[in-house]
């Protein structure tokens, strides 16, 4: 089942390219009016069992979401047309396809199919990643020789205008006689990957993500403080050290934001200024600013780490991580090291034996209760698999076998490969 | 082609179609349950090998003194059928407690899927139109694989697997652990305990009524070599398999307990000898 953009020129075709990140070959819709797409599979899990069934008609009803929601349980009522349309149209007309699976084409910048070209000299001169500027000519034949269907892609005039502006806004360029040649940099090209990143968490991040990598990240160990003799000194110092740390990370971005220029660190910095002031308010804003740039962060790995050629992804990374970048993820860092340390001191009071774990607050009674389980789990796991030791194991475990070799001393391993 | 979607709609198979990889039907239930229960009580849980060419089985016991490998030839099952290699990791105990639903003339018939998660084995009964069917999860096992080289052995003894089995209990009873001397005249098992000592020995011998109760002995050069009596033991358990057993013996090598069955298929123990304290 595949979803193809509508209105596709007659031109448009299923091609196969090397995909950017891992080269295997994969599959892309290229229509020469529109762009590039890459399909997105949406599947029901596998022990689901689910088919499509695909009849004929004449009109288009709003099937979609009834298509689109296959995964939903709802769907199991299969044969559900509308009566009207029951009598027009037998349902014997369809048939069924095995697997359902819906391949959705997705736009996707060409510029990501483009990089791999600028990966080659790179690691060819791994020792001085010194890169050298290529005509756009040069870095498209290049990649012609990866994927075969490129060169189709590529021989058409508004794709190719298309392609070589992208590559014009990630690379240094300049003019060698009368042709321009291209470089890839690195600050151009993360800003382009920051301003996609951007657009993805406009519209907000999905809720498995943001569930995941931002709640969960941020989440601190709450201390009760109104509670029993022990925990209250501990809890006391913890709740204290966070405003303390807090003027520390705004220090650091004080100083950061002398040399950097961005907007974004100036704006880190007057919501941070204030929090150096009073001592005990949880800052509001500062927080939105984090839970921001912890999305932003998000989305920018995600991007890189799903579309990047390796090669390029990691001096991408260390140029992020260096805070030299358009955005300075300092914030978040120093935030997250804070959460860490505190989630360790937490624990650490919590194992001195309390009974006031049961009555923290829930995030901490989850951790507790998952450890709980999984000590459990492997208790009863032991446990089964004690039970299912026959007698005679057990009994042989009881054999003195000393003076007995291993098997492994008379009989090779180097058959083992053979018999696999 | 411009495609929509607006055409489809989604059902739910009730059983999705797999094809059957592996098939073997057993005449007689009792074969896999006698192998089966006799090394239950050496190994948990081990990977049935299957290929075309039959069922195999290797696994070593928790300490690793002892090695048992298992063979059904693809002539031991009529028919078999087994399209691509597959390992079938199961836990012993469990296949035991299915095996004990079969009765002992039944009809036994092994089937897997493509990427299993599960062995169905159906049983039927030969006589009336009882039909009963069992699904044992598998487990994803990993264990090495030793490479057994053919081994030509300085002693050969084959001896009615009963009369082994008896010898084995009986020394039990003085010692933990036996001597086995193979020489011109006999093979002498020995063993020396807390409340003395005892022997066992055999000869040469033919029976021409009964083959079954011959004791041969091929010798190449004289062996002595000491074994732990209760993985003997365990290994009788297999007595039931065949009505001989072959015990072959070379000096500094494992001692080959075999079972041979029908169609050249076999059950073998291996087992290391104790070297060192001779108490």
């Amino acid at each position: 089942m595949l979803v193809l953009p509508e209105h596709a020129s007659p031109e448009a075709r299923v091609c196969t390219l090397a995909h950017p990140r891992t080269l295997t070959p994969s599959r892309y819709y290229f229509d020469p009016d529109k762009g590039l797409y890459e399909f997105t599979r949406i599947t029901a899990p596998k022990s689901a069992c689910r088919s499509w069934l695909i009849g004929r008609q004449t009109r288009l009803v709003s099937h979609n979401e009834d298509a689109s929601s296959g995964k939903a349980p709802t769907t199991m009522e299969k044969p559900k047309p509308e009566p009207a349309e029951a009598n027009d149209r037998p349902i014997s007309d369809g048939y069924t396809v095995k697997n359902a699976e819906m391949l959705i084409a997705t736009p996707i910048d060409q510029l990501f199919l483009l990089l791999p070209s600028f990966v080659d000299e790179s690691s060819a001169k791994s020792s001085t990643p010194k890169r050298l500027f290529l005509s756009a000519d040069d870095l498209l034949e290049k990649l012609s020789e990866k994927s075969k269907h490129f060169g189709h892609i590529s021989g058409h005039e508004q794709t190719r205008l298309v392609m070589e502006q992208r590559m014009g806004a990630v690379c240094d360029t300049v003019d060698a006689g009368g042709e321009k040649m291209y470089r890839l940099s690195d600050e151009k090209l993360l800003r382009e990957l920051v301003r996609k990143a951007e657009t993805i968490i406009a519209k907000g991040l999905p809720a498995s993500m943001e569930e995941r990598f931002i709640r969960k990240a941020l989440e601190t160990p709450v201390m009760v403080v109104e509670h029993s003799e022990t925990s209250v000194s501990d809890a006391t110092t913890s709740r204290i050290e966070t405003p303390t740390s807090e003027s520390i990370v705004s220090d650091a971005v004080d100083s950061q934001a002398s040399t950097a220029s961005a907007e974004s660190t100036g704006s880190a910095l007057s919501t941070t200024t204030e929090t150096t002031t009073p001592e005990d308010i949880t800052p509001a804003t500062n927080e939105s600013e984090l839970y921001h740039l912890l999305r932003l962060r998000t989305a920018l790995s995600y991007v890189i780490s799903s579309y990047v050629p390796p090669a390029i992804a990691e001096p991408l990374n260390t140029l992020i991580s260096s805070g030299k970048s358009q955005v300075d993820f300092k914030l978040v860092d120093e935030r997250l090291a804070n959460i860490a340390k505190m989630r360790a001191e937490a624990l650490a009071s919590r194992s001195l034996g309390d009974y006031s774990r049961k009555r923290s607050m829930y995030e901490d009674d989850d951790a507790a209760e998952t450890r709980a389980e999984k000590k459990r789990k492997k208790e009863e796991e032991e446990k089964k698999r004690k039970a299912s030791e026959s007698r005679g194991i057990k009994d042989l475990k009881k054999v003195d076998t000393k003076g007995m070799k291993k098997m492994s001393d008379f009989f090779g391993k180097a058959a083992a490969a053979k018999k696999k | 082609m411009s495609m929509t979607v607006g055409e489809c709609l989604l059902c739910g198979l009730q059983e999705p179609y797999k094809a059957v990889l592996l098939e073997a039907r057993l005449e007689q239930a009792n074969l896999l349950k006698k192998v089966v229960d006799a090394i239950k009580d050496l190994v948990q849980d081990c990977n049935f090998d299957c290929n075309d060419s039959g069922v195999a089985l290797q696994a070593m016991d928790n300490s690793h003194v002892a090695l048992v490998s298992m063979m059904l030839k693809a002539e031991s099952f009529s028919p078999f059928r087994c399209d691509r290699n597959i390992a079938l990791g199961i836990n012993l105990t469990s296949l035991m407690k299915v095996l004990r639903c079969a009765q002992n003339e039944d009809i036994l018939t092994l089937k897997a899927e493509d990427a299993p998660d599960v062995v169905n084995l159906v049983f039927e009964s030969s006589e009336s139109d009882r039909l009963s069917e069992y699904d044992i999860k598998l487990m994803d096992i990993d264990q090495e694989h030793l490479g057994i080289p053919e081994t030509e052995y300085a002693a050969t003894i084959t001896m009615p697997s009963a009369e082994f089995q008896r010898i084995c209990r009986d020394l039990m009873a003085l010692s933990e652990s036996v001597a086995i001397e193979a020489t011109k005249d006999g093979v002498k098992f020995s063993c020396s305990g807390d409340i003395g000592n005892g022997a066992v020995t055999l000869r040469s011998h033919t029976n021409v009524d009964k083959p079954d109760l011959n004791v041969e002995i091929a010798l190449s050069e004289p062996v002595a070599l000491t074994f732990s009596l209760k993985y003997l033991v365990n290994f009788c358990k297999a007595s039931g398999l065949s009505s001989t057993v072959k015990l072959c013996l070379s000096n500094e090598v494992p001692l080959l307990v075999e079972y041979g069955l029908a169609s050249n298929s076999y059950l073998r123990f291996y087992l290391a000898p104790k070297i060192g304290d001779e108490e």
